[in-house]
């Protein structure tokens, strides 16, 4: 593995040291404020749903979108953006009345999103050799800028403090970190022959600066821990086997590990295993291995409610989502989905929407 | 066999019915041995090819051991009924001699590199023990070098691209090795489909 691009920090100042602070617990005190529903992708499907966590139903559907992809809340619950797959596209939804506004042509077809925290800046991953990420402005709601990212990138994941947004490769094997005030790639970080960046979540120091990367990458079960500071891997986890008899073979495609998140508290890191149809739990930041639980098959990605007390995980071959007590570590309910849900994530809304059951 | 056209009037005679029976099943039977050609001529390659901008020639020498493959850029336009019509395209190919020593057009097969799932470039995998337990556990033992998509493993053969496993939903993309001289392989085409749906 190497770094690439040598680049000159910014100094840290006394405001630079408190925003991201200040900005990571109005996140967790947010929920207090407005109404936290989770966004379910159904991939195969034509809709997006909207899932209550207080009641583990779906209470709203998202229609005309087909074989969504990313979903991403804006951070003041205004809108849902859906990367569309079928019409290469970002679709943005009106909250309040759950309706499609504008699909911004994106420059190619996409897989995830991710929003920056201010809400100004909405990145879309652009898969493919020619891929790479285009920044869309949220309030022109037009692509503003493309930058290339060898490889193509699956997921642009932003970093806890909005500073960056690291973008992964399978192709390339290689996270790509871009920043998010200069608009474009400041260094990368490579794994090695065959190692397809998947999926990858933070840790965070007490500054909210970013401390480490777990990243899952292809036909690994298991993580790789890279320290953000060396810039480099420093160790790896391999998550446990099970007989052979019970493991699951349908639906891998090269990504046995895919869906990993630590929890908003930051005490917990959980982390998915299509193989075994299982997530699994760590402690932080010792990455202590905790249980596991046994979810649905193929259990494709996993988001938390702002609190840490619950985990949603997309179960993309049962059409389900698991419900799990994280402290408990016990699925609580199966909520019946769309087709071959995939990516999810929690957003906090001032309101629910209207026609919301 | 003798052909009395019945001259002196009245039915013809036994000997021309004949004929003509005999005639009408000769002429039905060369019909079905050539309507059986060309059903087998289209089930073996009906695929439709559209000529690239520019052929693309490879020296031979690059392509004198087989299972090699050997990558290329080709020039093409899209169709006029695709979404984003006649417009040039350049498509990443690799060409590999599949087998053989002699140099007819058989021994060369060349494919587009974008995977048909969702677009990533396949790798060109020479060594089958390299292959991801994901694809063994589903193909059994792979004994030849094959095309994989890191993407999602979709798999495809080295001898015409068709599907082995995975979630692609079609073979790989082909051109066509229009010629072959002493010194190069000419491809000077492409599957109709690539310059459509692209």
């Amino acid at each position: 593995m190497t770094s690439s691009a040598n680049t000159r920090r910014r100094p840290w100042t006394l405001f630079g040291i408190g925003v991201p602070a200040v900005l990571a617990v109005a996140s967790l005190s947010a929920a207090a404020a407005g109404k936290v529903l989770i966004i379910q992708s159904n991939s195969a499907g034509d809709s997006v749903m909207l899932i209550d966590p207080t009641t583990d139903k779906v209470v709203a559907e998202i229609g005309g979108i087909e074989v969504g992809h990313g979903v991403a809340a804006a951070p003041d619950g205004s809108r849902i953006y859906v990367t569309n797959e079928s019409l290469a596209t970002v679709d943005v939804v009106d909250v309040p009345t759950l309706s499609v506004i504008k699909r911004i042509p994106l420059t190619g077809p996409p897989n995830n999103i991710a929003v920056r925290k201010d809400g100004q800046r909405v990145y879309a991953a652009i898969t493919g050799a020619n891929g790479g990420v285009d920044i869309i402005d949220t309030a022109k709601l037009e692509k503003i800028k493309f930058i290339r990212v060898l490889g193509g990138v699956h997921n642009p994941i932003m970093t806890p403090d909005s500073k960056f947004v690291v973008a992964g490769s399978i192709g390339a094997a290689q996270a790509t970190v871009i920043d998010t005030q200069l608009e474009r790639a400041i260094w990368s970080i490579n794994f090695g022959d065959g190692e397809g960046v998947r999926v990858f979540c933070f840790d965070w120091n007490p500054d909210g600066s970013t401390k480490r990367l777990f990243v899952q990458l292809s036909n690994f079960h298991g993580f790789a821990i890279v320290d953000w500071e060396k810039r480099r891997e420093v160790g790896r986890i391999t998550q446990p086997e099970i007989p052979a008899a019970e493991r699951n073979s349908e639906g891998i495609q090269g990504a046995p590990a895919h869906g990993i998140l630590v929890t908003p508290d930051g005490k917990q890191l959980w982390s998915t295993s299509k193989i075994n149809s299982r997530v699994y739990a760590y402690s932080m930041p010792d990455l202590k291995y905790l249980g596991e639980v046994k979810v649905g098959l193929v259990p494709d990605w996993i988001t938390f409610t702002p609190d840490s007390k619950k985990l949603y995980v997309a179960n993309a071959h049962d059409n389900t989502v698991s419900v799990i007590d994280v402290a408990a570590r016990k699925e609580i309910t199966r909520i019946k989905v769309g087709q071959i849900p995939k990516r999810n994530a929690t957003g906090i809304f001032p309101a629910l929407p209207s026609g919301t059951k | 066999m003798k052909i009395d056209m019945g001259c002196r009037g009245g039915p013809g005679n036994v000997e021309t019915g004949n004929g003509r029976r005999e005639f009408f099943w000769q002429g039905l039977m060369l019909l079905l041995v050539g309507l059986g050609r060309h059903v087998r001529a289209q089930a073996t390659e009906f695929l439709r090819y559209q000529p690239l901008a520019r052929a693309v020639l490879i020296p031979i020498g690059d392509l004198s051991t087989p299972a090699r493959a050997f990558p290329f850029v080709a020039d093409g336009v899209t169709l006029a009924s695709a979404a984003t019509p006649n417009q040039p395209i350049r498509i990443s190919g690799m060409a590999v001699r599949t087998s053989g020593v002699d140099n007819s057009p058989e021994r060369f097969q060349a494919v587009c590199v974008k995977c048909p799932h969702e677009g990533c470039d396949v790798d060109f995998i020479t060594d089958p023990s390299r292959l991801p337990e994901e694809i063994t556990s589903q193909l059994g033992k792979v004994t030849e070098p094959v095309y994989v998509c890191p993407c999602h493993n979709s798999t495809f053969k080295m001898d015409d691209g068709s599907r082995l496993a995975g979630p692609a939903p079609r073979g790989l993309y082909r051109f066509r090795v229009t010629r072959v001289n002493a010194t190069a392989i000419e491809i000077g085409e492409v599957e109709e489909d690539m310059l459509l749906f692209v």
